[in-house]
């Protein structure tokens, strides 16, 4: 009996391939970047089932997205198939292991900064400064130097 | 000489289908050996003759009991239910994708191909680790849609679009038409029809021959069209 339910299933599987020749094409595959040049990435999907890609694009979600990896520490992705087209296949949800260097709004005009950034000021940009006690007497004339000491964790950059 | 043998070993009944996409298969209850010689064992490749018909293909399978052969013929190598492993292109031709997985299955594409289904580019295509037929119903499905491909007679793949020539099928009695089936039946000393032809106003999608003691017949699928010809008397 096992055998028959077996060729039964056989059968339903050929079938449903039959009509569904596409269908692995609708799937995400899971997988490791190899290499990278420039925005491209070589890739290794963990499934036996599928090959491995070369120069693959990287879709981010947002425009202006730029990525470095480090494939000395196997970062990983996700594969996808475009338009469920074999000719499609392009990556996307990079993980944050061996992800290096992340540049968003690469088109973008105005710059952001980060907690821990040093600024430093001209004095030709000071509209203002007023002197506790009336000021120095004495000495070079010094930009003064700062840091950053807190930021929002959100960032608008277009 | 029999109307339908294997290697010129007769068959004592079987049915050959010929689809217009995919493969063919026939189907055959001989003797297991005669004067001729002893008929093929499952993997080796074989002649099929139907009237005046030739078709190249492979025993799939068969069993022996009692001396008599059941067996499984399909046309080309017998390749293409063959697992294949997964392979990705970049900057290539249909073509090459087609000939390198024929090759990795024995099969040999046929030069009355398509030129142009067979010179398209392809900027990257992936093929995935699966049964050599599903690759080639995958590439085909999405390189020329609405077209087709199937085993040959002469056991090669062929890829295309559809054009229904007339059948050149000399002469044929018409047994019956079945219009809720867009079904015929003939008998034809010569049945060299095949599917992709036309006949009796009709586009041939399926032909099936059969063969039983004393009487052969064929049957004709038709896609889903009126028969202009029957249907006006004139079959």
């Amino acid at each position: 009996m096992a055998d028959s339910s077996g060729r039964l299933q056989d059968a339903e599987n050929a079938i449903i391939l039959q009509a569904l020749p596409g269908v692995d094409f609708l799937a995400l595959y899971p997988g490791v970047i190899i290499s990278q040049s420039g925005q491209l990435f070589d890739f290794q999907p963990d499934s036996p089932k599928l090959p491995g890609f070369k120069n693959l694009k990287f879709y981010s979600g947002s425009p202006g997205v730029k990525i470095t990896v480090d494939p000395s520490q196997s970062p990983r992705a996700v594969l996808f198939f475009e338009g469920g087209s074999p000719a499609g296949a392009a990556l996307a949800f990079f993980s944050f292991a061996g992800l290096s260097l992340l540049q968003l709004g690469v088109n973008a005009t105005q710059g952001a900064a980060r907690v821990g950034d040093p600024v430093s000021i001209a004095l030709s940009d000071l509209t203002q400064f007023v002197w506790p006690g009336g000021p120095p007497t004495g000495g070079p004339v010094v930009a003064p130097q700062t840091k950053i000491s807190a930021g929002s964790t959100q960032i608008q950059i277009a | 000489m029999a109307y339908l043998e294997v290697n010129g070993i007769p068959c004592v009944r079987g049915r050959l289908i010929l689809p217009l996409s995919g493969v063919w298969v026939a189907d055959v209850v001989a003797e297991a050996e005669n004067d001729v010689g002893v008929f093929p064992t499952p993997g080796a490749s074989c002649t099929v003759t139907f009237g005046t018909q030739s078709f190249q293909g492979t025993v799939r399978r068969s069993s022996n009991p009692f001396g008599t052969v059941f067996a499984r013929l399909v046309g080309g190598a017998g390749g293409l239910p063959m697992d294949l492993e997964a392979k990705a292109y970049q900057n290539t031709t249909v073509e090459n994708v087609l000939n390198d997985l024929l090759g990795d299955c024995g099969e040999v594409l046929a030069d009355s191909s398509d030129q142009s289904v067979l010179t398209q580019p392809l900027a990257s295509w992936a093929r995935l680790a699966s049964p050599a037929w599903q690759s080639l119903a995958v590439l085909m499905a999405w390189v020329n849609p609405g077209g087709n491909w199937r085993v040959l007679p002469n056991g090669q793949v062929w890829v295309g679009n559809e054009t229904y020539p007339p059948t050149t099928m000399e002469s044929a009695e018409l047994l019956g038409y079945f219009p809720h089936l867009l079904e015929a039946e003939i008998f034809s000393d010569t049945p060299s029809i095949q599917p992709g032809q036309s006949y009796l106003g009709g586009q041939i999608s399926l032909v099936t021959h059969f063969a039983e003691p004393g009487t052969i017949k064929s049957q004709i699928q038709f896609n889903d069209q009126q028969l202009s010809n029957v249907e006006d008397g004139n079959g």
